[in-house]
């Protein structure tokens, strides 16, 4: 009886561990200043809009988009900046995933884009997961736009090798934390 | 001549400086768990407050050593050879022929 207490503890912690079913539509209320806009409509259906829904997104790890995008300025020669990044807990610095993801211009005339995207992202990157996404962008120095998004990659949290060798190392961390509990030297 | 045994009881410990590098680790892997499995959000500041509880925890045990106690602490009496059943104190002479 003394062995069924730890041992329904354990599987209802792991129940709790269990990812809930992510929504099909973003229902998150927006999180996004500024009169810009910005949208991307995924192959899968989803439509990413920071201004309509903060999250949670569910993106494909290999897919398509069209996206575009615009500001409210006069369209006259003038410096932009901006970026777009994944927050990292505090301490670690944030991600741009490349180039694209910040842009500095001295003499920028245009008042929009939009286009093709494609991509093919590596299949360690963890599913279901929470990824909070936030961009901005300055005119003349001055930020008029900003927000952010939350997206998840579709698929569950085996889909990744990073949780079946997370858990390892849990185990082999928490034998560690045993041995290093374990009494030496005693009754001589 | 009288020769008396005494038996005394060091204190016990553990590793505290391993239960310190295990606790670290496994405070990372269990908050690297909990992002995995989306219970929480990558950005979460809740990661460092798991890996330092970790060493504390890994700190504590290894200070404390709950482990292995047991065994000692049952049977602190030490160790008599087996007598053989056929032994024969009689047949042993003062000459040990």
């Amino acid at each position: 009886m003394r062995r069924i207490f730890p041992l329904t503890l354990t599987v209802v912690g792991l129940g709790l561990l269990l990812p809930t079913t992510a929504s099909a539509q973003a229902t998150d209320p927006p999180n996004a200043t500024g009169a810009c806009t910005a949208t991307a409509a995924l192959d899968n259906g989803t439509v990413i809009d920071p201004y309509v829904s903060s999250g949670v997104y569910e993106v494909p790890i290999s897919g398509s988009a069209s996206y575009s995008g615009s500001v409210p300025e006069v369209e006259t020669p003038r410096p932009i900046n901006g970026k777009v990044e994944i927050l990292t807990p505090p301490g670690i610095p944030n991600i741009s995933i490349d180039d694209d993801w910040t842009w500095d211009e001295p003499d920028a005339t245009g008042l929009g884009e939009s286009g093709e995207v494609s991509w093919d992202l590596p299949s360690v990157l963890p599913r279901g997961v929470q990824i909070t996404v936030e961009g901005s962008h300055a005119e003349n120095g001055t930020v008029v736009c900003e927000g952010s998004v939350t997206i998840e990659f579709e698929g569950g949290p085996f889909d990744s090798p990073l949780t079946p060798i997370s858990l390892v190392g849990t185990a082999l961390a928490g034998a560690g934390v045993f041995v290093a509990g374990l009494a030496k030297g005693g009754v001589k | 001549m009288t020769v008396t045994t005494t038996a005394t009881s060091a204190p016990q410990r553990g590793r505290p400086i391993l239960g310190a590098f295990a606790g670290l680790f496994l405070g990372a892997f269990i908050a690297l768990d909990l992002i995995l499995f989306g219970v929480l959000p990558l950005e979460s500041g809740l990661v460092w407050v798991i890996a330092v509880a970790g060493i504390v925890l890994g700190v504590a045990l290894g200070v404390w050593a709950p482990f292995g106690r047991g065994a000692k602490d049952a049977d602190p009496t030490p160790d008599v050879p087996d007598v053989p059943d056929d032994y024969d104190s009689a047949a042993i002479t003062s000459d040990g022929a």
